[in-house]
């Protein structure tokens, strides 16, 4: 009796308090925080990204939707991230094998497509970054890109009314620091997510290959697949195609950043969503077709000490494979990804 | 005959949780003890001044601009058992610029001390864990963009022996995975390994010097002219993390 008298009591006491906090929130006006939610489509496995570290929400979401089309990201207000990454390019730079960046430079590499980027374990063609919400570091702080410091960045947007407010909202109060600014713009691009082309709707029952679709889909699978593979169209590896080095740039991948010789040569295997929507094609955007890197598959591989043994022989691909899995690799486009609104600079 | 083994090797295991706690209050005298640590930067026994110039074991020239390095996991040690410590902090970056963040500040309920261990670096974990903030603000210089990881320590200079055009030379050693590794331990003992008895109504301070020289001549022999510019990890790095694991010592433990 007297114990359930004192568990009451504690009821009352504690909602009065909820009570009285909740009074307190609505006093200072900051908006409630509204969840999102990461799907993981079907088939998909579970993104590497951890997800409770960084908890989503719309409106951190939106901070980091600003942040990636915001030019004063870089040091002459320029070179926002949008600048490389468009998104009618699946996030890739149209039609450039190195992309433009600060006082008139280019990079060395060839910008990918952003989507999915939640599933990875290592981010660049070399995999220097281990984790995605250090990533834009890299283009801030480079001299051929954003050419910006990290104090700077952060002191324009302090400078910025309409961010402070935002970074409150966000995160409860107006600090803002290097490490709420990349929390928000992960949450914008591992939202990036790509699943819905004509393959995934395959996948789902909702619409099927055409005759060359489905052979090229059947070469890909033996040819291909080891590699480039479903459903994210990358296993994440590293590995040496056989393409002659870049005499001007002379990039040596993997190994630049494991100082191993055994990983010379090697790239990050990309996925082939979209892959007709992000040509150039290749670490240094070499490649103007997609049939041109089947060509090199077929014929030009260079063998050295670290080839992969699964191009090292070549892979032998006839004319008529060679159009079937054109076909199939059209499939991956996803339109729905490129005309996503949520995606979209905001007018 | 399962579960019932079971049940012993709980109560094993209980017994053995309740014999290290009783062998911890042992040695707590029930009070608290407050112990200053201060790391202070020397070149040849003098607290280091930046631009001064100096001369190293191989008789080059050399001036230091800066100097950085994260500590962590402070502890006294009885020898060399861990001596419950209060108030460490998790990783702070020494700057031998900013005085006050080369002295800290702990406790502990015990009374009697040999040693002291810490850790130099950021452990591999904190490496891999994406944004941080605080003293492993990316924006603090010591994180690599490019290949993401924490610099452990840097130090910086110039001398007429570098051969890099601008005749600086900057040391970044990182590398926190595998054979790379430059995260280093020490243990440090006091003067003639003592046993040093801290009172409650003192206050101790333990001064430990890093000797700069020690960069080029610790572990490894390694002049200006064969390297001025490591801003990597791998085998080089690793030779500059023996280094730096050689530069201190505690110089004196004063009461107060
Ligand atoms: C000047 C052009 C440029 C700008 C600006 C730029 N990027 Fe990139 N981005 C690239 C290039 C080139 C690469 C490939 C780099 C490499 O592999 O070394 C890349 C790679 C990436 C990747 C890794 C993708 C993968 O598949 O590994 C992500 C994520 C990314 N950028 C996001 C961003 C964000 C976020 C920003 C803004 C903070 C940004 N980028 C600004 C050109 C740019
Ligand atoms: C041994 C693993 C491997 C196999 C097998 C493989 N690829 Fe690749 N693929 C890669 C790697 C690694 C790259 C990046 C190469 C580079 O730029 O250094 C790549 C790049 C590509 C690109 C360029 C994509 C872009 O965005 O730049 C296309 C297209 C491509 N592969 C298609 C295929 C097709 C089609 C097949 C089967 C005929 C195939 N690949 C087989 C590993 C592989």
């Amino acid at each position: 009796m007297m114990q359930r008298t004192v568990i009451s009591i504690l009821i009352v006491l504690l909602g009065g308090f909820l009570f009285l906090e909740a009074c307190k929130k609505q006093e200072d006006a900051t908006p409630a925080l509204i969840p999102l939610q990461f799907t993981v489509p079907s088939g998909f496995p579970e993104p590497v990204y951890k997800f409770e570290n960084n908890p989503l929400t719309q409106q951190g979401f939106a901070l980091g939707k600003k942040l990636f089309f915001d030019g004063r990201l870089s040091k002459d207000g320029n070179f926002p991230c949008a600048s490389c990454h468009q998104q009618f390019a699946a996030f890739a730079t149209f039609d450039h094998p190195f992309s433009h960046g600060f006082n008139n430079q280019f990079t060395t590499r060839n910008a990918p497509g952003l989507f999915n980027v939640a599933w990875m374990k290592e981010l660049h063609w070399d995999g220097g970054i281990n984790h995605i919400e250090v990533q834009p570091l890299a283009p801030i702080v480079a001299e051929n890109e954003m050419a910006e410091t990290i104090d700077n960045v952060i002191a324009k947007l302090k400078d910025d009314v309409a961010y402070r407010q935002m970074f409150k909202t966000v995160f409860g109060n107006e600090e803002i620091n290097s490490q709420r600014m990349l929390k928000a713009l992960t949450q914008f691009v591992a939202m990036l997510v790509s699943a819905d082309s004509k393959y995934d709707k395959v996948k789902r029952g909702a619409a099927s290959f055409t005759e060359a679709e489905e052979a090229g889909y059947q070469v890909f699978q033996v040819k291909c697949a080891a590699c480039h593979t479903e459903p994210l169209f990358t296993d994440n590896s590293f590995r040496n195609t056989g393409l002659p080095v870049n005499d001007i740039v002379k990039d040596i991948g993997r190994m630049r950043i494991t100082g191993n010789a055994a990983d010379s040569l090697k790239f990050k295997v990309p996925s082939l969503r979209n892959v007709f929507l992000t040509f150039p094609y290749g670490h240094d955007g070499r490649f103007y077709s997609v049939g041109a890197v089947i060509d090199h598959y077929r014929s030009a591989v260079v063998n050295g000490p670290t080839t992969d043994p699964l191009v090292k022989d070549k892979i032998t691909i006839s004319d008529y494979e060679k159009q079937d899995l054109l076909s199939f690799l059209r499939t991956l486009t996803d339109s729905a990804f490129i005309g996503d609104k949520r995606f979209a600079q905001a007018e | 005959m399962k579960a019932g083994s079971g049940y012993i090797l709980c109560a094993f295991l209980f017994l053995l949780c309740g014999c290290q706690k009783e062998l911890k209050n042992d040695n707590s005298t029930g009070k608290s003890y407050t112990v200053h640590i201060v790391f202070q930067p020397v070149v040849q026994g003098q607290p280091l001044v930046f631009n001064q110039p100096y001369t190293n074991a191989f008789g080059e020239d050399y001036t230091v601009t800066a100097f950085r390095f994260y500590v962590s996991a402070l502890s006294l040690k009885n020898n060399n058992t861990g001596l419950p410590v209060a108030g460490e902090v998790k990783y702070r970056l020494a700057d031998a610029a900013i005085g006050n963040t080369l002295s800290f500040t702990v406790s502990t309920d015990q009374n009697i001390f040999n040693g002291l261990s810490f850790q130099i670096g950021v452990d591999s974990i904190d490496n891999v864990s994406g944004a941080r903030s605080g003293d492993l603000d990316p924006a603090k210089g010591m994180f690599w963009t490019w290949n993401s990881g924490y610099i452990m320590a840097k130090l910086e200079g110039a001398s007429s022996y570098s051969v890099v055009p601008d005749g600086n030379f900057t040391y970044h050693i990182g590398g926190f995975s595998g054979e790379n590794q430059t995260i280093r331990s020490i243990l440090l003992s006091t003067p003639q390994n003592q046993q040093i008895t801290l009172k409650d109504d003192r206050m101790i301070t333990i001064l430990v010097n890093g000797d700069i020289d020690k960069w080029f001549h610790g572990a490894h022999a390694l002049s200006i002219a064969s390297n001025a510019f490591v801003h990597s990890p791998g085998s080089l790095a690793k030779l500059y993390a023996d280094n730096y694991a050689a530069m201190f010592s505690i110089a004196s433990i004063t009461e107060e």
